[in-house]
């Protein structure tokens, strides 16, 4: 851990590095994007859940963006989601919100967050987990 | 005539704390010489508002209803209410906005040693649209404190432990990105001690029990906060920890503060910072390094008008050139006792600025 701290106040002092943002697990995607930046008191936490979205819980959260149950394998009868489509970035309306332009770069409105937008490293992260089939891993 | 003030105030919304600007500045060297909550925030005493009368202001009578009613001696009763107005552009999205931003009651009762005090008013929001009024009702803070006549305090239930330079704003990264945002505010348990130049706090704190009672991470923790005011008190240092897990995360935060008042130039500066190991449960990702930083510098133009800039910054991986930036300047105009203006101009981005949003922020701030 002391070793960390050292290499986490040479970042500091050197400037940062491009690096791996981590990975695109949904566990990890929820923990690092979703749950911090879409998930405080006035938007879409337990307690406002603002356009009767909920996403503070990792597998409600899933359920709610893909239309799948966490854990359940894919059901021909899912419904279809346009917030994520499995496989395909360039269809979910989820990478749009983020981005703020669609996949034909076309200003997309409703942008999220509404405060400040995500920094291009989390939406990769995003972007990612779609690409990877959007699993409840 | 008083129910017709308490629907007023139940019909409006949301939260907001201390000005950490008038600390040193006003002649008050901490947070409690003018509050009674001793992190700050809330409910002012008898110094307090006096002070709101004279100095901060360009006059009136700052004692509650304008010194219409006396509340006996057992019961201190206070209100906020904030209006705002907003105009933000981001990418395509130019929203403009005007909406109840806090209502909030404040009652304490008891004597000098015990009492037990209560903040609770309507949550609210700037975007329809909104929740019911009953589901809109929330309480951030209640506790009961037991406080000596040296200002050394134990208390217990729900507050936000004494953390960071405390900051009225909200939405300041070091609040926003590290869990002291609207409604994060745990339970638990904290304590204090005061020496004639210096400050130290204590607090233990575990989750919210039930999870529509606020929001943010549900986490068990602690924390330290010292403060030591050097300068013939014109500046202060601080230091602080925080170590804390959740089901999905551990972290350990480090930080330092500074204060530093110009007597001559009137101006103020207070910066803040804090680097954070996140370590996360079940190894679903590496370990990250994050970093909060605040740095701003007021000046009191006139009586009654303050004027001010701040940096923010938070990177939640140092690692990666992820980062969340914002430039603001703020005007604040204290006419009289009991009101504010307040106009914020808010420059943020991600990385280097390439895409920022923009928000103008207009605040009518009333405390009763």
């Amino acid at each position: 851990m002391v070793h960390g701290w050292i290499v986490c106040l040479a970042f500091v002092l050197s400037g940062c590095l491009d690096a791996e943002p981590g990975n695109s697990r949904w566990s990890y995607v929820h923990a690092t994007v979703i749950r911090p930046s879409c998930t405080t008191a006035g938007c879409h936490s337990t307690l406002s859940a603002a356009a009767g979205i909920d996403l503070s819980s990792r597998t409600g959260a899933y359920t709610f963006l893909t239309g799948r149950i966490c854990g359940a394998p894919p059901q021909a009868q899912d419904p279809p989601r346009s917030f994520v489509v499995p496989g395909s970035p360039a269809s979910s309306q989820l990478v749009y919100q983020l981005r703020g332009s669609d996949d034909r770069g076309r200003p997309y409105r409703d942008v999220m967050p509404p405060d400040v937008p995500l920094p291009d490293v989390e939406i990769e992260l995003v972007v990612a987990w779609i690409e990877d089939g959007a699993r409840c891993d | 005539m008083r129910l017709i003030v308490v629907l007023i105030v139940f019909a409006i919304a949301s939260r907001a704390e201390a000005y950490p600007q008038f600390q040193l500045s006003l002649g008050a060297d901490r947070c409690s010489t003018c509050h009674l909550s001793p992190a700050g925030g809330g409910l002012l005493n008898a110094y307090g508002r006096d002070e709101a009368g004279s100095t901060i202001s360009r006059g009136g009578d700052g004692r509650f209803a304008h010194g219409a009613w006396e509340p006996p001696e057992w019961l201190l009763v206070g209100a906020d209410l904030r209006l705002a107005s907003a105009i933000k552009a981001q990418r395509a999205d130019t929203e403009v906005l005007a909406f109840p931003m806090q209502a909030d009651l404040y009652v304490r009762a008891g004597g000098e040693a015990v009492s037990f005090t209560l903040t609770a008013g309507l949550r609210g929001g700037a975007r329809a649209p909104q929740p019911r009024l009953v589901e809109r009702l929330a309480s951030r803070e209640h506790y009961l404190m037991y406080q000596r006549e040296s200002g050394s305090y134990v208390r217990a239930g729900r507050f936000f432990p004494v953390f960071g330079i405390r900051s009225q704003d909200h939405t300041a990264h070091v609040r926003r990105y590290l869990g002291f945002h609207t409604l994060e505010e745990p339970y638990g348990i904290g304590a204090g001690w005061f020496g004639e130049s210096w400050e130290a706090h204590v607090s233990a704190y575990v989750p919210r029990p039930i999870e529509f009672l606020g929001a943010g991470l549900r986490a068990t923790g602690a924390t330290v906060y010292a403060e030591k005011r050097i300068l013939d008190a014109t500046g202060a240092i601080a230091a602080q920890l925080r170590v804390a897990s959740s089901d999905t995360d551990a972290i350990a935060t480090a930080g330092i503060i500074g204060k530093r008042w110009f007597p001559e130039a009137e101006v103020m500066l207070l910066a803040e910072l804090d680097l954070q190991r996140q370590a996360f449960a079940d190894g679903i990702g590496p370990t990250r390094y994050q970093l909060a930083a605040y740095a701003g510098a007021s000046k009191f133009v006139a009586t009654g008008w303050m004027i001010g800039a701040a940096v923010h910054r938070w990177q939640p991986d140092l690692r990666t050139h992820s980062a969340r930036e914002a430039l603001e300047i703020n005007v604040q105009y204290f006419p009289r006792a009991h009101l504010e203006l307040h106009l914020l101009t808010r420059v943020g981005g991600s990385g280097d600025f390439e895409d920022p949003g923009v928000l103008s922020l207009l605040q009518l701030h009333y405390y009763l």
